[in-house]
């Protein structure tokens, strides 16, 4: 960042601003903390990084000079990476401005590997670090001082190792990269297993038995449970601790909630998740660049398109490419449709938490099929599309889709069909009682809350905070299309709602731009270079995200130079974040209200848990 | 006034109750509604309405031409138009360096001179492995492995049925001109100009020919994706 680009300065000044004026938000942030902290803050000068690395002695004054006096408000993302060869482990914070756009101010700690590598919690400042700070306990091992509830988060309690470290490996380890050397030209077809029998392929730590007296799970959690609510007088009343899930229909897949009741009303939640990790992460260092996309169609599997973008973009970032513009507009187009299939989803579920059982959600089903349908002629499959490609996406539009001109098809879908099936929604729903009854003023979360815990997506935005990463930092063509950010500002599960249907309606109006353009470019290139399978990337890192349909869809990218497989590749998962909030909103409503709660943050387990 | 919007809502419901005899009743004289090709066609389309339902197993929706499921090895059409001819698969292990899960276990074939057959000895598919990503048949220079459309592959014992051999994954051309036409047709053309452009190289004398009238396997690949050739 030592190049400062004279560019118009966006938004105000923040308070407290120097005298430096040109640079971006971010720039300009870290030239007043160089000013303020001198040698405490130094340069990341590695070939192709960007950023500061301070000591960690200086993490919470930077982080508290940053959040109240630079406006950098939101945490993003934070995620450890191991620098085995310099023996260090290092966290990477992302910071952004609500107010003024832009990119990052990207902080980076380092501390010894060996020993007890140990950090102070930023849980203080950005309560949004908790869910994060933990998985970086569990990858990594980086402890963090003070955090209030440090325990793993993806993992469970008696594994053994810290697995994103360089030097741990997997029970079905094969070779540290892909392609496995046993594959060709030797070829003997060999499964895994066969390898490593079912009951031998788990560590445990030692003087960790998994049955017997020594059980003590989890203990800590049920102990940091909140039980001192005074009961009611009169009536001498227990407090409950229940599970709801994992295997309950309400969390939407495999996720657990621990809650403690005082009757009926909540008084305390911890999420758990978890069981569906398969450390997407470590698979996707040892995947080359190009296998890593259809992986990422795996994370929210019911918006592949958005998942498969934003890690394109990133890649996209360390490599010498530009992307042809029908390919860009065909970008578009397949996201803001992704959008619509999952408000589509993210509504009928909550619906159906709230009891109307399965009718607004088959309605809207009808309209999500007919988007698949569109993507499986498009990509070849309906949810697992694997369509995005670095430099541009896989094939062209084809001629038809179920047997009507593809453009024609997206014509009716665009201005007939959908706006119709949206129209009878809202008349369906928006307005009946029972459904407001049940939703307003119930899951309050207030903007400072929102801002604090790191919420994106339609949740950030329900609460009034209109950050739209389309239009804070775009990418792909989002600057070239006219749509307003949908805002609602109650906070609460109906104002979610609100915000989601008007985003299937912003999604339309940007659909009905881009379709004259993809008129216009049809049989234009849609990929940059010719494709290729072994893909060298620049050295240094990079970050990307994108307005998945959930929020905030992070990759962080790191590899060497002419690296063919990303050294370090981390998912800043909106809907794991999201759950930061979940206790927090879900604290003094009836159980009955959880399960709409959870449904109005709208996720999905294959994102959470990673 | 309380509940009109409940009733709103329940007009909606209604709405669609209606339409799905509606459309019975439309199709009375038409072949009835379900188990009829045409009536599926509409059904599936941005016109239906009502219940949109497939009756699955006795109905099927078709797949398009892109659709991906499991691979198999184009091979040519036998003689007797029975089984399978020769393999297209060179053994050059692109498809098994580029599958994401590595389910792909080539073994390359031997001449008795020790030199590479351009041939597999072996070709193994793990179904269970497979993401059906496509990226093998996306990256095959030699159109030698292509998608499948079946779907339907249950099977009662896993370790037995789910690792693919050579036998059970050849499928003769025609069978993969018959799922996708069009797409055959392009590879088929691009295979042909690129062919045209290989023994014009050859003939001596010809050296000044421009570089550009070549199509090289990698441009005729990428028109096809740029659906140039379609």
């Amino acid at each position: 960042m030592s190049e400062t680009t004279v560019l118009e300065p966006q938004g105000e000044e923040p308070e407290g601003g120097a005298a430096v004026v040109e640079g971006t938000p971010a720039e300009r942030a870290l030239a007043q903390l160089k000013d303020r902290f001198g040698d405490a803050i130094v340069d990341d000068e590695r070939e192709g990084y960007e950023g500061v690395i301070i000591s960690a002695d200086n993490l919470i004054d930077v982080a508290s000079a940053l959040r109240d006096d630079l406006g950098f408000k939101y945490l993003s993302s934070v995620t450890g990476v191991d620098l085995i060869d310099d023996g260090k482990l290092e966290v990477v914070y992302h910071v952004y401005s609500i107010d003024q756009g832009g990119a990052p101010v990207v902080l980076k700690v380092q501390v010894d590997r060996e020993g007890e590598p140990v950090i102070p919690t930023l849980v203080p400042i950005w309560p949004g670090a908790d869910l994060q700070e933990r998985e970086v306990w569990d990858m990594f091992g980086v402890k963090f001082e003070g955090h209030p509830d440090l325990r793993r988060v993806l993992t469970w309690d008696g594994f053994d190792g810290f697995p994103l470290r360089k030097d741990w490996k997997e029970p079905f380890f094969e070779e540290e990269q892909k392609p496995f050397g046993s594959r060709w030209p030797g070829g003997g077809v060999l499964r895994a297993e066969e390898l490593n029998p079912y009951g031998k392929n788990v560590q445990y730590p030692d003087g960790w038995v998994p049955t017997g007296q020594e059980y003590d799970v989890e203990t800590n959690m049920y102990d940091d449970l909140h039980y001192e609510r005074d009961a009611t007088p009169g009536l001498k009343t227990d407090k409950v601790t229940v599970n709801i899930g994992p295997q309950h229909p309400s969390t939407h897949g495999v996720f657990r909630m621990v809650v403690t009741l005082d009757g009926e009303t909540v008084v305390d939640l911890k999420p758990v998740m978890g069981y569906l990790h398969r450390n997407h992460e470590k698979i996707g260092e040892r995947n080359t660049f190009l296998m890593n996309i259809p992986y990422t169609d795996r994370l929210d599997y019911l918006c592949s398109m958005s998942n498969n973008l934003g890690y394109v973009l990133a890649v996209e970032k360390l490599m010498d490419t530009s992307v042809p513009e029908r390919a860009e507009w065909i970008r578009v187009l397949m996201c803001e449709l992704t959008r619509i299939c999952n408000h589509a989803w993210a509504l009928g579920f909550l619906l159906n938490d709230l009891g109307a059982l399965q009718t607004p959600m088959l309605y809207l089903y009808i309209e999500r099929e007919l988007i698949l349908d569109f993507f499986e002629s498009v990509s070849g499959a309906r949810m697992m599309c694997n369509y995005m490609r670095f430099g541009g996406v896989a094939y062209d539009l084809p001629d038809e889709i179920r047997g009507q001109e593809t453009m024609a098809f997206l014509h009716e879908l665009v201005f007939e069909r959908l706006p119709q099936a949206l129209d009878e929604f809202d008349t369906l729903i928006t307005n009946n009682e029972i459904m407001r009854a049940r939703s307003i003023g119930v899951g309050y979360l207030s903007p400072e809350d929102a801002v604090a815990m790191s919420a994106t997506g339609p949740l950030l935005r329900g609460s009034g905070v209109a950050y739209d990463i389309r239009k804070a930092e775009p990418y792909s063509y989002y600057e070239h299309v006219d749509f307003d950010v949908a805002v609602r500002y109650n906070g609460d599960i109906y104002d979610r709602y609100l915000v989601r249907m008007d985003e299937m309606r912003q999604s339309l109006r940007i659909l009905a731009q881009v379709l004259p353009h993809l008129k216009e470019t049809a049989g234009a290139a849609v990929i940059d270079s010719k494709p290729q399978y072994a893909i060298r990337v620049n050295a240094g890192e990079a970050y990307a995200r994108v307005e998945a349909p959930k929020g905030e869809l992070g990759f962080y990218v790191t590899s060497k130079r002419r690296g063919s497989n990303p050294e370090r590749y981390h998912v800043r998962a909106p809907s794991f974040i999201n759950l930061t909030t979940l206790g927090h909103m879900s604290k003094g409503h009836k159980v009955a209200d959880l399960v709409g709660i959870l449904g109005s943050i709208d996720i999905v387990l294959g994102e959470v848990d990673r | 006034m309380y509940g009109f919007g409940i009733l709103k809502g329940m007009a909606v419901t209604m709405k669609h109750f209606v339409d799905s005899y509606l459309d019975d009743i439309y199709w009375l004289t038409r072949g009835r509604r379900y188990y009829n090709q045409d009536a599926l066609t509409v059904r599936q389309s941005l016109k239906g309405t009502g219940a949109i339902t497939v009756m699955y197993p006795e109905e099927k929706l078709s797949t398009p031409e892109r659709f991906r499921f499991v691979p198999f090895l184009v091979t040519d059409d036998s003689p007797g138009g029975q089984g399978y001819g020769k393999d297209w698969c060179t053994s050059c292990g692109i498809c098994a360096k580029v599958c994401p899960p590595q389910c792909i276990w080539i073994q390359r074939g031997k001449l008795p001179n020790g030199r590479p057959n351009p041939q597999p000895e072996e070709f193994y598919i793990d179904i269970d492995i497979c993401m059906n990503c496509g990226l093998c048949s996306e990256f095959c220079p030699f159109d030698a492995i292509k998608m499948d459309h079946d779907y339907e592959l249950a099977s009662f014992d896993r370790t037995t049925a789910h690792i693919h051999d050579k036998e059970r994954l050849s499928k003769p051309i025609s069978y993969w001109r018959s799922l996708a036409p069009r797409k055959a047709d392009a590879e088929e053309a691009a295979r042909a100009q690129a062919k045209a452009g290989k023994g014009k190289k050859r003939t001596k004398g010809e050296e000044a020919e421009p570089q550009e009238s070549l199509v090289s396997e990698a441009q005729k690949r990428q028109l096809i994706y740029q659906g140039a050739l379609y």
